[in-house]
């Protein structure tokens, strides 16, 4: 359960002190979401147990180095999440075949790893994504979930890779405008 | 040269946020990252949308032993390096060093601590330094793959063939750093660093540096291959250009 006083930049802070406890902290309130996001993209365990434990590391090496002006600490930390997570399953060629469910339905558990995901939060998320066009949907699906590059995607779609580009673009930020309309903040 | 206009590449910098572009591009973009706000803008907004997606995948328990997997690795992390700063380099620990750098060979950042074991190797008398500087240069490379998704790679500056303790770092994308363990400046005189292009020219200076300990310095400008990096000794304060013959240098692969 949070500790509602100390914020994700209080323990980044403390991390870069070398404080471990800070570091435990910070694992108990995002390990559910960023086990999650591993799991979501490498789908086998102990994989994305590697992707977390090496995300987490580095920001215990990279703390004092952290830009609060520039990016969320959560932003970060599941930015770290996700680029191990995709560097395992290009590095393992292991990628399995492409989901053809839509995106992740949205945990009614708000609770799990004591993560600060509020029920709101997860409604926002999802009202935001269904606002989406289907195409623009399944870009961000493949991309961001499956793993797949710009021109991998430009074959899988049978689309001209300027579309491809062009369409992550615009779902990017639509999905950005649409949040932010919402007052969400993650 | 980038193939791509700047409306181009601020498209694609969305795509970069997603960890989604192909090398090639994701070079394009993050070297024109460097230079524009505006891009940096929507880079640093993609993100944010990215880690709502995140949200959006259903949370899952890890196993409870995870938990004390990475705070243990953490812990075995920091100790180590207070240690080796503490204490110079005696000699029956240079099998220790070793080992710790065999075992380093492993890790994601293989490339780089091998680079580096390499130098070490070269000069085993500053093997537990160089370690150190592994170690260092490792977290660094994290955090520059964190902002900048990429890998890095690593040129030892030498006097002669002499390793000196001082290393310019490359990211694959994004700022590089030159990373110093060289020992203290004489008297009130600094360590200047300086960049001379592969076509030749006058050096620009890139900073300063005491020296007498680890030291960063980041390079607030690319080095395209061919660049050479040197560093002169100067009267305290800088030199608008060198006044004397570089005691370490490198070109940047």
């Amino acid at each position: 359960v949070r500790d509602a006083a100390t914020s994700d930049a209080d323990l980044i802070a403390r991390i870069a002190r070398g404080d471990e406890v800070a570091l435990g902290d910070l694992y108990d309130r995002h390990a559910g979401a960023a086990y999650g996001l591993a799991l979501r993209i490498v789908r086998d365990g102990s994989l994305a147990e590697d992707a977390v434990q090496e995300a987490f590391l580095a920001v215990w090496r990279g703390a004092e180095r952290f830009d609060a002006a520039r990016a969320r600490a959560s932003t970060w930390l599941l930015s770290l999440v996700h680029h191990k997570a995709v560097d395992l399953v290009r590095r393992e060629q292991a990628r399995p075949a492409a989901p053809t469910d839509s995106l992740p339905e949205v945990a009614d558990d708000a609770d799990v790893g004591g993560e600060v995901v509020s029920r709101a939060q997860r409604g926002e998320i999802e009202r935001a994504l269904r606002s989406l066009s289907p195409a623009q949907r399944e870009i961000l699906e493949l991309a961001y979930f499956g793993g797949y590059t710009q021109s991998e995607l430009a074959d899988r779609l049978g689309e001209p890779i300027g579309t491809v580009k062009s369409r992550t673009h615009a779902a990017l930020a639509r999905l950005r405008t649409i949040l932010a309309g919402s007052g969400f903040e993650t | 040269v980038t193939p791509y206009t700047h409306e181009e590449l601020r498209t694609l910098a969305s795509a970069h946020a997603l960890d989604a572009l192909d090398a090639a591009d994701a070079d394009a973009v993050q070297e024109h990252l460097a230079t524009c706000a505006e891009c940096r803008a929507v880079f640093d907004d993609a993100l944010e949308a990215a880690a709502a997606l995140a949200l959006a995948a259903p949370s899952a328990h890890p196993p409870a032993a995870l938990r004390d997997r990475i705070v243990a690795a953490a812990r075995a992390e920091r100790p180590a390096e207070a240690e080796a700063e503490a204490a110079p380099a005696p000699v029956a620990d240079l099998a220790a060093a070793r080992a710790r750098r065999r075992r380093r060979l492993f890790t994601p950042a293989r490339g780089l601590a091998a680079a580096f074991a390499v130098a070490a190797v070269a000069a085993a008398v500053f093997a537990v330094s160089a370690d150190r500087r592994a170690n260092r240069l490792q977290d660094e490379r994290d955090q520059l793959a964190a902002l900048t998704h990429g890998d890095a790679s690593v040129v030892a500056l030498r006097s002669g063939k002499t390793p000196t303790g001082a290393s310019v770092v490359v990211p694959r994308e994004g700022t590089p750093v030159l990373v110093s363990s060289l020992s203290s400046a004489p008297g009130d005189r600094v360590y200047q660093v300086w960049a001379i292009a592969p076509t030749g020219g006058a050096p620009v200076s890139l900073g300063l540096l005491r020296g007498g300990g680890q030291a960063l310095l980041k390079i607030d400008r690319t080095l395209p291959a061919g660049t050479t990096v040197a560093i002169t000794v100067e009267p305290g304060g800088g030199s608008k250009a060198p006044t004397s013959a570089p005691i370490a240098a490198a070109a940047v692969e």
